[in-house]
């Protein structure tokens, strides 16, 4: 409920800007329609904005923008280089390499998204409750959160994915398992210092009881934290599953990935005469992950109430 | 008039890392229906721990109740679970705290805010008509204009005056028997002040609500009490009807609280202060707590505490000159004196 008015509040920050050139912070508005035309004022936001959009928008029409079948194996047509038909030439199974790199922006995207999820809901979840009640509670967490922290990365994810076989659901579990640690140290520290604000007591004080302190109280105030978090975490997610499908353990062949796609470059023939089987792939990568941070960045300075309109 | 209030023998400790802090020492106190009871002390002497109490609210795990009983309409609120807790809070009592600035969440509107109590004690659903009917009548009843575009506004688009009175919208919405008003004006600057103080007044009036009124502010207590008591270092020391009280300030506290006011000193004098400190609440006191500070300390001060004693007016104060029967007199010589 909250989250939606805080969608509605946005898109009515949109409409405000849309409305008249010079902006005009006017009577009602959220801190969400602030932080939009704060945002907006950055020109390198809107534009790895734009390519955000885009790329979502690939993934989504990818059947309308190209007519070929990612996944059609033509092996008389193998390793084409880039010309009219194949754009972006063919691969070792002589598969269009523009279609399958369309197509991975979806696989890309949803591990993004999906792990990002994940993370965020243990993280804000965790998070809040050992940062309101504390305690024994707290404490219990934040050990997890210290021995998850110590776990490194790959080698954990490595581990993870050959015990439960590689597969693009892998991937998401991987990498939303191993990142909510930071974001729930993050939210705690939030909640910590919210829980003894006036306005909570005063929230208790009207005999709200705590499951409705945290969710309407207290989360819509570390919701920037959380967004600034997620929208990096997209972009962890995204390297990650790169990473893992470049070992080979993750998203698998043949639905089409960045990263599996990118294995190719493993092939040291592929890596010296067929470099548009990799360096596409390895583009988008830097794109994306790119866009995101520095969207994520313009975000987190845009969210910030120390800065001046 | 009927009891709506009763606290017996209350007193709170605090556990902290410096040992036990005794905030408040054996409170009893009273309020009956439509009754304005002020509470008056300086900082620190236990008024806002004895309102946090009757809210259920101590810092926990800080807070002990060490004993004594908060009775509230025939009820046992001390032997209260959280959850019972939370039924009355909001609904049957109900608080307007001391910064309006700070006690309205930032991030949500003033709608959400004020809907969401009715949710909760009314079942009346957030966002549903008969919701925002009445979050408009209570924006009425203090006074803010445009009740209806309010709604979807902001606090910080308010001002300090504009958000008391939100503050106290909301903690009229349940219409509460009892409402615990913790130095609700000190914030705010002094037009906005006596316009606040009219408003609860007037609201008093017209709804019939008992008020517990925590200051330190004489003038307003003043204006507001039927009925006054002066805390110090976690004791009532006075107690008695407002017009009684201020024209015989009977405990030397009292007197000195009294005398400290500007009003009284020519232009160019300095104000009166009671000498000394209040006494940390880590000290363990026998006798008088106000014993170190006085001017009229005798013998049994510093081993034996004095009890409240009550004439037929109602007025009581606790002190052992009042068994001398001279303090008033004394008291009043020492002030011309002065």
């Amino acid at each position: 409920m909250l989250l939606l008015t805080h969608v509605l509040d946005t898109i009515r920050g949109f409409a405000i800007m849309n409305k008249s050139a010079p902006l005009k912070i006017s009577k009602g508005q959220s801190l969400w329609a602030i932080t939009l035309t704060r945002l907006f004022k950055n020109k390198l936001a809107i534009v790895a904005f734009s390519v955000i959009i885009l790329l979502i928008l690939m993934a989504i029409f990818a059947p309308v923008i190209t007519s070929f079948d990612p996944n059609r194996i033509n092996l008389s047509n193998k390793f084409q280089k880039p010309d009219d038909i194949h754009r972006l030439g063919t691969d070792d199974f002589g598969r269009d390499v523009l279609t399958r790199l369309i197509y991975g922006t979806r696989a890309s995207l949803l591990v993004g998204l999906a792990s990002t999820g994940i993370s965020v809901t243990i993280g804000v979840t965790l998070g809040a409750l050992s940062g309101y009640y504390g305690g024994w509670i707290d404490n219990l967490v934040m050990r997890l959160v210290d021995i998850f922290m110590c776990f490194p990365f790959f080698l954990m994810a490595i581990v993870l994915a050959s015990i439960l076989g590689p597969s693009i659901y892998t991937v998401m579990i991987v990498s939303g398992i191993l990142s909510w640690p930071s974001l729930a140290r993050m939210v705690r520290a939030e909640v910590l210092a919210l829980k003894k604000r006036e306005f909570i007591e005063a929230a208790r004080a009207l005999g709200l009881n705590v499951s409705s302190i945290i969710i309407s109280h207290i989360l819509p105030n570390v919701f920037s934290v959380i967004i600034v978090y997620a929208t990096l975490g997209i972009a962890g997610g995204i390297l990650g599953e790169a990473g893992l499908s470049y070992l080979g353990l993750g998203v698998k062949q043949p639905q089409p990935s960045w990263g599996n796609m990118l294995s190719a470059a493993q092939n040291m023939s592929s890596l010296m005469f067929y470099p548009w089987l990799w360096i596409p792939p390895g583009i988008m990568i830097f794109l994306t992950t790119l866009s995101i941070n520095i969207f994520g960045d313009a975000l987190r300075d845009a969210l910030d109430p120390k800065q001046k309109k | 008039m009927s009891e709506i209030l009763r606290i017996r023998d209350l007193a709170i400790d605090f556990n902290t890392s410096e040992g036990i802090v005794s905030a408040v020492r054996g409170v009893d106190l009273k309020i009956s229906e439509g009754e304005v009871l002020g509470l008056v002390g300086e900082s620190g002497c236990g008024k806002s721990v004895t309102s946090l109490a009757v809210m259920g609210l101590l810092p926990k795990p800080e807070g002990v109740l060490k004993s004594g009983q908060i009775i509230f309409e025939n009820k046992n609120l001390t032997a209260f679970r959280e959850e019972e807790w939370q039924k009355i809070r909001g609904n049957e009592i109900s608080m307007i705290f001391q910064e309006p600035m700070t006690a309205l969440n930032p991030v949500l509107t003033i709608g959400d805010q004020l809907g969401e109590v009715l949710q909760v004690h009314k079942g009346i659903r957030l966002g549903s008509k008969e919701n925002i009917d009445i979050c408009v009548e209570n924006l009425i009843k203090v006074g803010i204009p445009r009740p209806q575009q309010v709604l979807n506004e902001y606090p910080h688009q308010f001002s300090g005056g504009m958000r008391q009175r939100i503050m106290i919208a909301m903690a009229l919405s349940c219409d509460p028997k009892l409402i615990i008003a913790d130095e609700p004006t000190t914030a705010l600057d002094v037009t906005i002040q006596a316009q606040i103080l009219d408003l609860l007044r007037e609201l008093k009036e017209t709804m019939k609500t008992s008020i517990l009124f925590i200051t330190h502010d004489l003038g307003v207590i003043h204006e507001m009490a039927d009925r006054v008591m002066v805390m110090y270092a976690g004791k009532i020391v006075e107690e008695g009807p407002t017009k009684e009280l201020f024209a015989n300030p009977s405990h030397p506290y009292t007197q000195g609280l009294m005398h400290s006011r500007p009003g009284k000193v020519k232009k160019g004098d300095p104000l009166y202060c009671i000498p000394g400190m209040v006494p940390s609440g880590r000290q363990q006191i026998i006798g008088c707590a106000f014993e170190p500070r006085c001017q009229y300390s005798f013998r049994p001060c510093k081993t034996i505490c004095p009890l409240l004693e009550f004439n037929e007016k109602g007025h009581g104060y606790a002190c052992h000159l009042s068994k001398e029967g001279g303090i008033a007199n004394v008291g009043k010589a020492v002030n011309i004196s002065n």
